[in-house]
């Protein structure tokens, strides 16, 4: 044991003492911060997109247009408000900001976030429209066919700088239908032509309606009486399924996620490892000092204490950030973490989970004197971790799938698979049966990795399959 | 005398291919025994069933009085082969962390590396990383990591290989100090010079078998003397003296040629040189030069292995 704390120990200094683990340290946080920030800062910064409506249709349709990207303005506002009401008051207050909203406006959902979180709602900063309507330049609205309007169109939408417009719609109609010429800057995919397609159909339905004798007040019945849907789970706390319900499996998903990248991370750094010491020819000599299960229980635990660090400096970051930043949400992660139990699932299956593949990843280290070596023998073995990967996010949304099920009792994917789905409440079966099976198959790996990683520790020629399997196959030396 | 090191018909094989057979052969406490034989003789895959890493096929080994040398791996140092240090370390981390391996506190380790460093002339190196040492320098910090416990058994598998002969004369040196504090040596070489200088016993290995276990004397016994005479003689007249064997021409060094000659007499098992040059003499040969050559561990190899190299 003291071997092996020893080597543990060595293996943990050599990383620490390492500028590319202080940069990893701080590289995830930086990297998280941009990418929550970055959609943000990027919709502030940027300019409110311009468009130019040229309505040759004879309906009126431009004040229709205007009036539903109001509507849809404050749509926005609304879920900003109780975006930024979920991180300081928790799921329940943002239900409430958009309760109010539905209810009675704009208005009302302010004065709900007011009094929900008065602070976030004094620093709140509404997202700027996402386009804006403006007024026809004179050669544009002199236009009298859509010929001529689209003649007049194209200068304006070939150099930004010159008109600052960024969409024109040519709207033009005949006694059918609704026809929209959609002009853009960009070549790219557009969001705002299906909004305004969805808008115009929607109101030349109702102007053909009231041609049709239609009244004004039966049209909006029709719209008022939209069925009434409630979402309902006996696994809900709730009448409703709400946030908050969800919230578990999320995070339970995102716990996954990062269960995958911990044990891939900390497996890479072991396989890198063992390939040095194996090329530098230190195994050897460290084998003459100590026992095969020293000195890979060493390295095992040596480069755990080196990702359990790195991940324990990314919590208690993460933690800090979230409750400066968004306390609501933190309580309530809390709570979820500590009455699901997926915190202690995240534990099981993290030192389980990495037990098995920091073991087959050693042993393949062993028999690789080169890092190119390394990686055809770890090609095979991240396409068969691809196979969690993929079916994780099927488990966010149907956690008892068969093949979900199924997967679960798959030793190497029971860590991840699982962990998906520890908060969605597998059966008490599931839970012991599947941490059992991953128990004995830490043994088996353990067992055999032991013995292939002695076989490769000690092989000079180039990665032979059959050295691999005679050093599984073959006599066991009794641990000393 | 204890026994360090015993081998009992010690056979390993690795499928088809036989490393080693049959071998036989022991170490006493205090010895310096060269473990020679060129390479592929199955040098390494016995120094490797010493120390446990691998498990002989058939026979028994065993080392400081057990079966298993992985339970007295504390009292062995092992110089492998192939060298290996972790670079970024500094030679007093390196030997301290293996010393520390072998059971010696952290603090006593870094002393011991400390004094080691200073007394092998790597004092001013020994905070700076391995990586930027010379070889020779690196090859010297990896022996010391191999002692620095002092052990009881040191098993040097090609200590000499890529070392200058200064550096060369130095680890001759640390080898002989290590034998007169009372612990036994086991070195594998195919440079006999090296055995010749510092073995008390040798064992000679050629293609997995052991060709001779004894001392050097006993060593070179095996190989032929020769009597090599310089001057204007026949061929003949010398293979006609006492105890001659056979006779060779082995150099024309006289100014006019064929006349001079210098010729090589390997002498019979138990021949006496003397009365060959005796007899020489009295029948009035003309010798200029003469010389009676005891054969080195090299003769005695060649005369041991024949064709097995």
């Amino acid at each position: 044991m003291r071997r092996l704390i020893k080597i543990a120990l060595r293996e943990y200094i050599s990383y620490v003492r390492t500028v590319g683990f202080w940069l990893s340290m701080a590289g995830l946080p930086v990297i998280m911060g941009i990418a929550i920030m970055a959609p943000t800062l990027i919709a502030q910064s940027a300019p409110t997109p311009k468009m130019a409506i040229i309505d040759l249709s004879g309906r009126n349709l431009t004040p229709v247009l205007l009036k539903e990207f109001e509507h849809q303005q404050s749509v926005r506002i609304a879920e900003a408000m109780a975006a930024s009401a979920t991180a300081a008051a928790g799921p329940k207050a943002s239900e409430s900001i958009m309760a109010s909203f539905e209810a009675q406006g704009l208005e009302a959902a302010q004065a709900t976030f007011t009094s929900l979180a008065p602070k976030v709602a004094a620093a709140f900063k509404a997202p700027p429209p996402e386009i804006q309507i403006v007024p026809l330049p004179a050669s544009l609205a002199s236009a009298s066919t859509a010929e001529a309007a689209e003649k007049a169109v194209r200068p304006y939408l070939v150099d930004e700088t010159s008109s600052g417009l960024n969409y024109a719609a040519i709207i033009t109609a005949d006694t059918k239908a609704i026809s929209v010429d959609f002009w853009s800057r960009n070549l790219g995919l557009q969001s705002l032509d299906d909004r305004l397609r969805d808008i115009l159909r929607d109101e030349d339905r109702r102007m053909r309606l009231t041609q049709a004798g239609v009244s004004d007040a039966l049209l909006k019945d029709i719209d008022a009486a939209e069925p009434t849907l409630r979402l309902r789970s006996p696994k809900s706390d709730g009448d409703q399924v709400s946030m908050r319900d969800r919230l578990p499996t999320a995070i339970g998903f995102a716990m996954a996620m990062g269960l995958w990248t911990v044990i891939l991370s900390g497996a890479g750094i072991l396989l890198n490892s063992v390939v040095e010491d194996k090329s530098s020819r230190v195994l050897e000599v460290l084998l003459a000092s100590a026992s095969t299960t020293e000195i890979m229980g060493g390295k095992i635990l040596g480069v755990a204490a080196v990702t359990f660090s790195v991940l324990a400096i990314w919590l208690i970051l993460g933690t800090a950030m979230l409750m400066t930043s968004a306390p609501g949400l933190s309580e309530d992660l809390i709570a979820i973490l500590a009455t699901k139990g997926l915190a202690y699932y995240f534990g099981f299956y993290l030192i389980g989970g990495y037990l098995i593949y920091a073991c087959v990843f050693t042993a393949i280290g062993a028999f690789c004197e080169t890092t190119r070596e390394a990686q055809t023998l770890v090609g095979p073995m991240m396409l068969i971790l691809s196979i969690p990967m993929i079916f994780m996010s099927q488990a966010l949304t149907h956690p008892d799938m068969p093949i979900i099920k199924i997967l679960c009792w798959v030793p190497p994917f029971t860590p991840f698979m699982m962990m998906v789905r520890a908060a969605s409440g597998p059966t008490l079966l599931e839970m012991v049966g599947t941490g059992l099976g991953m128990v004995a198959f830490i043994a088996l790996t353990l067992w055999l990795s032991g013995k292939a990683f002695r076989a490769g520790a000690l092989s000079t020629h180039k990665l032979d399959p059959k050295a691999l399997i005679r050093g599984l196959i073959g006599r066991r030396l009794k641990p000393v | 005398m204890n026994t360090a090191l015993s081998l009992n018909g010690v056979t390993k094989r690795y499928g088809d291919f036989t490393a080693v057979q049959s071998l036989s052969f022991e170490v006493e406490t205090g010895q310096i025994c060269g473990f020679l034989g060129p390479n592929g003789a199955g040098k390494t895959s016995t120094i490797r069933m010493i120390l446990g890493l691998v498990e002989p096929t058939e026979g028994s080994i065993e080392v400081l009085g057990t079966t298993d040398a992985r339970k007295v791996r504390a009292r062995i140092g092992f110089l492998p082969e192939e060298r290996g240090l972790y670079k970024r370390m500094t030679p007093v981390d390196a030997i301290a962390f293996f010393a520390g391996l072998k059971g010696v506190s952290n603090r006593d380790a870094r002393h011991r590396a400390k004094q080691m460093l200073e007394e092998q002339g790597l004092g001013a190196a020994m905070n700076r990383p391995i990586k930027d040492l010379s070889k020779g320098m690196s090859q010297k910090v990896q022996l010391l990591s191999a002692i620095a416990h002092d052990p009881e058994l040191v098993i040097l598998d090609e200590p000499f290989s890529g070392l200058d002969p200064v550096n060369q004369q130095s680890l001759e040196t640390i080898i002989r100090n290590l034998a007169s504090k009372g612990s036994t040596v086991l070195f594998s070489t195919h440079v006999m010079q090296h055995a010749e200088r510092l073995c008390d016993r040798v064992v000679l290995m050629a293609r997995g078998r052991k060709m001779f276990d004894g001392d050097l004397e006993q060593a070179r016994s095996h190989a032929p003397r020769l009597l090599v005479l310089e001057g204007n003689i026949s061929l003949e007249a010398v293979q006609a003296l006492p105890g001659i064997e056979r006779v060779e021409v082995t150099a024309l060094v006289g100014p006019d040629g064929a006349d001079h000659v210098q010729l090589s007499a390997t002498l019979l098992p138990g021949a006496n040189g003397q009365d060959a040059l005796r007899t020489a003499f009295s029948q009035g040969l003309d010798l200029r030069r003469f010389e009676l050559k005891e054969p080195s561990l090299h003769d005695a190899f060649i005369a041991l292995t024949g064709d097995q190299i």
